[in-house]
């Protein structure tokens, strides 16, 4: 034990010297949290602002645009005079849909025939356009049905019977994990974990490369006797038990400061966030053995980490990705630590059914490493990469 | 007039030596080419090849049947009959539901109630119960969508029989059932595709991504063999950072003229990503565009002492800044505080204007204030780029006289 000691000691003394690393180490990590936490705090977007056109200017075309402006998610800010104009601030990005009321609505619905409202709305962000498609839905839903059951009411029917009419069939929805569907708590849960595993592939390899660069791999071997294990074990160990603590801190800024849902068990969640830090920290050694120099190895680690946010499904459903790429995702450690981390928190499963995410994190974190032990070896024995750039 | 002319042409052969070196420095180091075409090409194509599929479709949701009446199995068929989900019935009852939505072979349940036919054939309500995951947005939308659609089209038809079980005519039906009828178009990208969303963002931020990193690697190379200053002499000079800062501007400007038509042509082809512009109007949109990524980029570069840091803080700056764009989560839901650094980073600017102009078919003028803003930015971070550049040559100068060394050269 008394090398790998030697070597921590002088790891974390590295750690205070290099500006560098104690950037990426030490403040980054905090002021992503700061920045995920602060960035969405509403986590639900409101007031959106949307464009109508009046065309027909009477008194149920304004009762209509106030219930529009009535919807929490959207906001009737501009009334231009033509459809063109409205398109205009379409493509402009000031708004994010184009409601036209056509001419003729009160005539037309006071003689009973059908009237339409038209809804152009921007669907290529994909966020707000939805958000303004649903309110615009349910207004005008709303506008209708009454209308209707109006109707059925002056036909003699009690108005009990006539929304009975209306809707034989309601929907009784019910939503689970994330009742508001606060935005900020599905995708804060994700970009934080997310730039805490970079922070952890990025400080590894950092750390081990800065010695390779600089032809420290020797002096190492000399340190501990040609002991490779003693090396890992001092230069890695100090890190991991920071950033557990550090996973700590992000996991308290979720669930205790911005108080995100969490059912489930809190042991499991840090046997995970304890493996997602080997894990990554194995894939870093990986990257480095097989690198053949500090930046290529940095450059494999920091493209690993960031695209292992696509493919834990947070964006787009691994599910509905193509196969090989559905296959393909399963070797990133954090899709994985993802699964377990909405499992144990927001959904609230039971601790069984975290198991499997668990065994595939244990796994992640053995093979990597195995896979790159002699190249490794190889590594320390010559001091230095193959090349220096 | 004399003087002038001589300014004139110092400042023009420093301007082509700028150019010449900068070209020869990406051309030799290994690292920057493959920086280039690595994060330009391959990543975008990944990227791309994710999101591929464009929609979720077929989410598996339990429907547990406790009417088993024929009704009750019509709109299960509906429910299964749309796109976004697909209806498995092998569970009886909630318990059974749960452990498959434990173990993810579903993704919602829904509970269609005992009576349910003879409810609705006696007149009364009678509801449908969704239970829905909303940890998963994706699924969570399309099963409350789809599940509500088939409840609307279901109370639809049973209204609009009755009506005509009162000798009402279908289309009379029709329009009492809905007197105002809501019609959405939705714009642009109208099947709400993701890879039709990503992709152009995606495009618009790795302009600045790679050119961060680039320029961060060599000049943290330059910066480790103390080579600023040989490698652009005119920069102690006065006035000399001028040309030196056009020239490395105009000339990762002619590379991104080379990449952006690789991207757009052979990624957006393949993938069938619609381009709705015209090359000559991306190419004008660019300009500033890349130009106040490079000034940004020499700017920030003094920060990084040694080449590989460089890709360290650029990896980790490149989400938070298509956050903050507001194509991902809108900008009214920030604070003013992010409003404000969101306005600060050249790629919000960027990747707005680029969308709207290969997405949403916005005419040049209709992305004029963008231009205008990413021109503001160059002219900002010209004035500091050349600042820090002048204080780096200035320092690296008095170091070498205080230890009098040769500049090594890089190998």
């Amino acid at each position: 034990m008394k090398p790998s000691l030697r070597i921590a000691k002088r790891e974390i003394a590295l750690l205070f010297n290099s500006k560098s690393v104690f950037i990426f180490a030490i403040v980054l990590p905090f002021v992503s949290i700061l920045f995920f936490n602060t960035l969405l705090s509403k986590g639900v977007a409101r007031n959106l602002p949307v464009a109508v056109v009046d065309l027909d200017h009477s008194a149920i075309s304004r009762n209509v645009i106030s219930q529009l402006s009535a919807a929490p998610e959207i906001e009737v800010g501009f009334f231009p005079l033509n459809q063109q104009k409205g398109e205009e601030l379409v493509r402009l990005g000031k708004v994010y849909g184009l409601i036209t009321i056509p001419q003729n609505f009160e005539a037309d619905l006071k003689s009973g025939k059908q009237v339409h409202v038209i809804n152009q709305y921007n669907s290529n962000l994909l966020l707000p356009g939805g958000l303004e498609y649903k309110a615009f839905r349910k207004v005008i839903g709303t506008i209708s049905a009454g209308v209707t059951i109006e109707k059925q009411r002056k036909q003699g029917v009690s108005i009990q019977q006539a929304m009975v009419n209306y809707q034989p069939i309601v929907s009784n929805n019910r939503v689970l994990s994330n009742p508001y569907t606060n935005y900020s708590y599905y995708l804060n849960t994700g970009f934080l974990a997310m730039f805490f595993q970079i922070f952890v592939m990025l400080t590894t390899i950092y750390c081990f490369g800065a010695d390779f660069k600089y032809s420290k791999g020797n002096k190492l071997l000399n340190i501990t006797d040609g002991n490779l294990s003693a090396i890992i074990l001092g230069k890695v160990l100090p890190y991991t038990v920071w950033f557990l603590l550090v996973g700590i801190i992000m996991l308290f800024s979720m669930y205790v400061w911005q108080d995100f849902p969490f059912f489930g068990n809190k042991f499991a969640v840090l046997v995970g966030l304890l493996l997602l830090i080997i894990a990554n920290q194995s894939y870093a050694l990986f990257f480095i053995a097989f690198s053949n120099s500090f930046r290529e190895a940095l450059t494999i680690g920091a493209g690993f980490a960031a695209v292992s946010l696509s493919f834990s499904g947070i964006t787009f459903p691994i599910f509905g990705m193509p196969t090989i790429l559905q296959w393909l995702s399963q070797i990133f450690p954090f899709t994985h630590f993802f699964e377990l981390l909405l499992d144990q928190s927001q959904r609230g499963f039971p601790v069984f059914y975290s198991l499997k995410p668990i065994i595939i994190l244990v796994i992640l974190s053995i093979v990597p490493i195995s896979l790159g032990w002699f190249k490794l070896k190889k590594l320390f024995s010559k001091g230095v990469f193959n090349h220096s750039i | 007039m004399k003087n002038l002319f001589k300014l004139y042409y110092k400042a023009k052969i420093s301007f082509w030596n700028t150019f010449s070196t900068e070209w020869k420095s990406i051309k030799s180091d290994k690292a920057v080419l493959s920086t280039f075409l690595s994060v330009a090409l391959i990543i975008l194509v990944v990227y791309t090849y994710i999101y591929s599929n464009q929609v979720v479709k077929e989410v598996p949701v339990a429907v547990i049947n406790q009417d088993a009446t024929k009704m009750s199995r019509d709109y299960i068929a509906m429910l299964d009959a749309t796109e976004g989900t697909k209806a498995i019935t092998a569970y009886t009852d909630l318990q059974e539901a749960k452990r498959a939505y434990y173990s993810k072979k579903v993704e919602g349940i829904v509970i269609i109630p005992k009576n349910f036919e003879k409810n609705i054939r006696s007149g009364k309500q009678t509801a449908i119960t969704t239970f829905s995951d909303a940890a998963n947005m994706v699924f969570y939308k399309r099963v409350l969508g789809d599940v509500s659609t088939i409840n609307g089209y279901f109370s639809a038809g049973i209204f609009i029989k009755k009506e005509m079980a009162k000798g009402v005519s279908l289309t009379q039906a029709q329009q009492n059932y809905t007197p105002i009828q809501a019609i959405s178009t939705s714009l642009f990208n109208t099947t709400s595709g993701y890879a039709t969303y990503m992709i152009p963002m995606l495009t618009a931020l790795i302009v600045q991504l790679v050119l961060l990193m680039g320029i961060g690697l060599l000049s943290g190379s330059r910066r480790e063999t103390i080579t600023t200053h040989t490698n652009f002499p005119r920069l102690l000079h006065k006035g000399g950072t001028i040309p030196v800062l056009l020239a490395k501007a105009c000339l990762y400007t002619a590379i991104f003229m080379v990449i952006i038509p690789i991207q757009v042509g052979i990624v957006y082809t393949l993938f069938a990503i619609p381009v709705r512009s015209s090359l000559f109007l991306i190419y004008v949109f660019i300009i500033p565009y890349v130009f106040s990524v490079v000034f940004l980029g020499i700017t920030i570069s003094s920060l990084f002492k040694r080449r590989e840091d460089s890709i360290v803080f650029l990896v980790l700056l490149s989400i938070p800044s298509l956050m903050l764009s507001g194509l991902s989560f809108p900008v009214e839901g920030f604070s003013e505080f992010y409003q404000l650094i969101s306005k600060l980073i050249p790629s919000t600017p960027g990747i707005n204007g680029f969308v709207r102009l290969t997405q949403m078919e916005a005419s040049f003028l209709e992305v004029l204030n963008e231009w205008n803003h990413l021109w503001i930015l160059t002219l900002i971070y010209f004035v500091l780029a050349a600042i820090s550049l002048k204080i780096r040559v200035k320092k690296e100068a008095q170091l070498l006289k205080l230890y009098s060394l040769k500049p090594n050269k890089r190998s």
